[in-house]
């Protein structure tokens, strides 16, 4: 399910208005993961609030939403792209790989709601596939 | 038994009551074909799914995706005991359908964002939460009778 260049296009091609609204976005999508999977919490354990759209969510969905910029610009070859986000999670966050999974389908869920026209069907394939592909280079270095 | 509070009760009936069926269900099974091909499995008799194009003009699977989404209503009907009123279906689904039942899981997720689309902003975590929590009990029910 490796990504071919029609969904690499059509990642990019949402990536610009995405881009505009990442704060909002991120900070959105890490609120619904909380909400909706409260077993995540247990990553945040030493922010002082956990609550939706609280200073330290907003911070961190910032800085996740920058790590899937990244993640665009290196969309050719992720494993090596993202080496060094790998090496962060595998041994310092230690975030169990099904978590992945899980934020992914709250950004999806988000993007859904901000961008109900252009976020079709064959959007949300290229965009399901870029997620997975991603948590795939992220857990290269897990074992 | 799942337990539901006033609250997660008031929030789905709204969603349903709120919901055109018929442009819903279409969209949500059209998503599912898409976003995850090989569910077309088991829809070689709706004629030409070949193509994403092909998916969003096929007037079986809007039929299909209205029926199914239909068989919500039962949940709807009966949120005290939904285990016991999908046992039927499930054996449908398991003996005669053959169908995995992760493929609940995965049209369930599309529904979710098929409403999320719908809704918009008021499709907040809050209601996201229990949405899922609906689709979650109606998923296992349907997956119960597989033996």
């Amino acid at each position: 399910m490796s990504l071919n260049s029609k969904d690499k296009a059509a990642v990019k091609a949402l990536w610009g208005k995405i881009a505009k609204s990442a704060d909002v976005i991120g900070s959105e999508a890490l609120s619904r993961m909380l909400v909706v999977y409260p077993q995540t919490k247990t990553y945040f354990t030493h922010w002082p609030d956990m609550s939706p759209g609280s200073e330290p969510v907003k911070a961190h969905g910032k800085k996740v939403m920058g790590g899937l910029g990244l993640a665009v610009s290196k969309i050719d070859d992720l494993t090596t792209g993202l080496m060094e986000l790998s090496e962060k999670h595998a041994f310092t966050l230690r975030v169990d790989p099904s978590n992945f999974k899980v934020l992914s389908h709250c950004i999806l869920v988000e993007l859904a709601t901000i961008f109900p026209k252009e976020f079709t069907p064959e959007e949300h394939l290229s965009y399901d596939k870029f997620f997975a592909a991603v948590a795939r280079a992220l857990s290269e270095k897990y074992r | 038994m799942v337990k539901w509070t006033d609250e997660e009760r008031k929030v789905i009936s709204s969603i349903f009551s709120n919901l055109d069926y018929d442009d819903i269900g279409p969209k949500a099974l059209r998503r599912c074909l898409v976003v995850y091909p090989w569910t077309q499995r088991h829809f070689s008799s709706f004629g030409d799914l070949t193509t994403a194009a092909a998916i969003m003009k096929n007037e079986k699977v809007a039929a299909h995706g209205t029926k199914v989404l239909h068989g919500l209503d039962r949940a709807l009907k009966n949120m005290n005991n939904i285990k016991a009123t999908y046992t039927e279906l499930s054996i449908l689904h398991s003996e005669k359908l053959h169908v995995d039942p992760d493929n609940f899981r995965l049209l369930a997720d599309c529904l979710t964002i098929t409403i999320a689309a719908k809704m918009g902003e008021s499709f907040t975590a809050a209601t996201q939460v229990i949405f899922q929590k609906f689709l979650c009990v109606v998923v296992s029910a349907l997956g119960k009778q597989y033996h």
